[in-house]
C-alpha cells in the first residue's frame, strides 16, 4: 500500500468535516455496509465514507459513485495507509466494531492516492445569489435545439423568485415524474445530471435532497431536467411536464420563465 | 377513453368475423367481405390514432417524426389492403405477388426507418450488453424463420420477384422486432416502456401476418378468411392501442 503523511490526511479530513454531512453519528449496528455503499455508487456520489472507531478512522472515497482510495488512520498513530485495490476492506475493520461511528459528506476526491486535489478544493455552502440566475446558465448537459426548444439560456430570473421555490421537494419530484412517463434510465441520467449540477454543496438521493441548495443552482439542475428531457421526449412533453410541476408547487411563473422556449422568456 | 376502446372494439370484430366457420356459401361470400371491411377499416382508424399521437408532439420533436412515419406505415398498409380488394373484386385469382404488395413493402420500409429512428434516439440508455442481446434475439429469429419455415420457399424453382418477396416478409419480424423492443428496454420502469412494448406487439404480429401470406399463399392455403389475418388485425390493433394510450400520457402530464 502506498503511504500517505499523517499530517496531509488528517487535514483533508478536518477540511471535509466542515462540510454539512449528508449522513451522520450512523452506527454499524443499525447500517449494513454494502447496501449503503451500492446506494452511493448507483447516485454517482463523490465524497467520503468515514468511520471512526476503536481501530482508528477509515475513509472510503467516491469519485462519481466510483470507489476511488480508502485511507486507514490508525488509532496507534503512525503513517496512514491507502488501499486502492479493495477500498471497502478498511471500512469492514470499522464495521467490526459496534461503537463506530459513520458519517457521509460531499466533498472533493484525492486526485491520486494520498495526494489531496489541488484544484478542487471543498466548497462551503454559499447563501444565494444577487445576481439573476441565467448569467450561471445551465449545466452542459443542455444541448440547443432548433425551433421551440427548452433554451440554454434562460432569460434572467429575479433571485426573490427563485428563493420562493420548495426546491428541495420540487427537484426530487421532477425526477420522480419523469422516471413515472420515461423510465429508470432516463431518470438515472438526469439525476445525475443533477448531482454534477448541486455538487458538492448537496446530493439528492432518491426523493430526498441532503444538504443546502443555493438557489441559482437549484434553478440550473432543473434546467438540467428539461434540456435532458427534451432531448428524448421532445420540447413539447418537456415543456408540460416541467410547467405542471410548477403549477403543482405554486411557482408557474419561476418555472415558467426558467425553462420558457426561445423568444417567450 | 373512445380512442382506448377502438382497437379494443377492432379485435373483437377480428375475432368475430375470423373465428367463426361459415355454415353455407351465402354466410361464406358474407365472412369474406366483412373480413377486408376489418382489416382496411383496423388500418385506417389505426392510422388517424397514429397521427393522433404525432400531434402531441412540437413540430419539430424527434417523436413526432416517428409517430408520423408509423402511422404513414399503417396508412400504406390499408392501401395494399384496399388494392388487393379490388384486384379480388376484378377476378384476379392469384393475389401474391401483387402490386398490393408493392403498399406492404413500402409499410415496411415506414416501419423500419421509424423504429431506427426511435432507437437511435434511445440507443445511449441501452447497455452493451442490452444491444448485444437484441442482436442475437434478431439473428435468432431469422434463423428460425428462414431455416425453419422459410427455406423450402427460397429453394423451389419460383420466380425471382416472388422469392425475393418471400425473402423480405420472412426478415422483417427478425429485423423490426428488435428494434421496437430498444425502446421498450430504454423506457423500462416508465409509462412509455409498455407503449413501446404494444409497438413491438403490433409490429411482430403484422411481420408474421405477412410471413403468414407468403408461406400459405405458397402452398395455395390462403383465403381472406383464413385464421392468419387475425394477426393483421392484432397487429393494427396493437399499434392502436400505443398511439391512443401515448396520446393520453402526453395529455394526461
Amino acid at each position: 500500500m502506498p503511504a500517505l503523511s499523517r499530517m496531509q490526511a488528517e487535514s483533508v479530513l478536518r477540511a471535509a468535516r466542515g462540510t454539512r454531512p449528508l449522513y451522520d453519528e450512523l452506527r454499524p449496528a443499525y447500517v449494513r455496509l454494502d447496501p449503503l455503499v451500492a446506494l452511493l455508487r448507483r447516485r454517482g456520489f463523490s465524497g467520503l465514507l468515514h468511520a471512526s472507531g476503536q481501530p482508528g478512522e477509515g475513509v472510503v472515497w467516491f469519485d462519481h459513485g466510483r470507489l476511488h482510495s480508502a485511507w486507514l488512520l490508525p488509532a496507534e498513530g503512525g503513517e496512514v495507509q491507502v488501499e486502492q485495490q479493495d477500498p471497502l476492506a478498511v471500512l469492514r475493520v470499522l464495521w467490526a466494531d459496534t461503537e463506530a461511528t459513520v458519517a457521509v459528506r460531499s466533498a472533493a476526491p484525492p486526485v491520486a492516492a494520498g495526494t489531496p486535489a489541488p484544484t478542487r478544493p471543498i466548497v462551503p455552502v454559499v447563501p444565494a445569489p444577487t445576481a439573476p440566475v441565467a448569467a450561471l446558465g445551465p449545466t452542459a448537459a443542455a444541448p440547443r435545439r432548433a425551433g421551440r426548444a427548452v433554451p440554454a439560456e434562460a432569460a434572467p430570473v429575479e433571485p426573490r423568485l427563485l428563493a420562493g421555490i420548495p426546491w428541495a421537494r420540487l427537484l426530487p419530484e421532477a425526477l420522480a415524474r419523469v422516471r413515472r412517463h420515461r423510465g429508470t434510465p432516463l431518470a438515472r441520467e438526469l439525476e445525475a445530471a443533477v448531482n454534477a449540477v448541486l455538487a458538492p454543496d448537496a446530493v439528492l438521493m432518491g426523493r430526498e435532497i441532503h444538504g443546502l441548495i443555493p438557489a441559482e443552482r437549484a434553478a440550473a439542475a432543473l434546467q438540467a431536467i428539461a434540456a435532458g428531457l427534451q432531448r428524448v421526449a421532445g420540447a413539447a412533453f418537456a415543456e408540460r411536464l416541467i410547467w405542471t410541476l410548477g403549477r403543482d408547487f405554486a411557482c408557474e411563473a419561476a418555472v415558467k420563465r426558467l425553462v420558457a422556449p426561445e423568444g417567450e422568456a | 377513453m373512445m380512442a382506448l376502446l377502438l382497437p379494443v372494439l377492432l379485435l373483437a370484430a377480428g375475432l368475430a368475423v375470423f373465428l367463426p366457420a361459415p355454415v353455407d356459401a351465402e354466410a361464406r361470400v358474407l365472412q369474406h367481405v366483412f373480413s377486408l371491411v376489418v382489416q382496411i377499416a383496423a388500418a385506417a382508424t389505426t392510422a388517424l390514432l397514429l397521427f393522433g399521437a404525432a400531434r402531441g408532439y412540437a413540430r419539430r420533436d424527434h417523436e413526432r417524426r416517428v409517430w408520423h412515419l408509423i402511422a404513414a406505415a399503417t396508412a400504406s398498409w390499408a392501401g395494399g389492403l384496399l388494392t388487393y380488394a379490388l384486384l379480388e373484386w376484378f377476378g384476379r385469382m392469384r393475389p401474391y405477388p401483387s402490386s398490393a404488395d408493392a403498399f406492404l413493402l413500402l409499410a415496411f420500409l415506414l416501419l423500419f426507418v421509424a423504429l431506427l429512428e426511435e432507437f437511435r434516439l434511445v440507443n445511449r440508455m441501452l447497455t452493451a450488453r442490452q444491444r448485444l442481446a437484441l442482436a442475437g434475439f434478431g439473428a435468432l429469429l431469422w434463423i428460425v424463420v428462414v431455416g425453419g419455415f422459410m427455406w423450402p420457399l427460397l429453394l423451389a424453382p419460383v420466380d425471382g420477384l416472388e422469392k425475393g418477396l418471400d425473402l423480405v416478409y420472412a426478415s422483417m419480424v427478425a429485423l423490426l422486432l428488435p428494434l421496437a423492443l430498444g425502446p421498450a428496454m430504454a423506457f423500462r420502469g416508465g409509462t412509455s416502456g409498455y407503449i413501446w412494448l404494444g409497438v413491438a406487439l403490433g409490429v411482430a404480429a403484422l411481420a408474421l401476418a405477412a410471413l403468414g401470406f407468403a408461406y400459405l399463399t405458397s402452398y395455395d392455403l390462403y383465403s381472406d378468411v383464413h385464421p392468419i389475418n387475425l394477426l393483421r388485425v392484432l397487429g393494427l390493433a396493437g399499434l392502436g392501442a400505443s398511439a391512443a394510450w401515448h396520446r393520453r400520457m402526453i395529455e394526461a402530464v
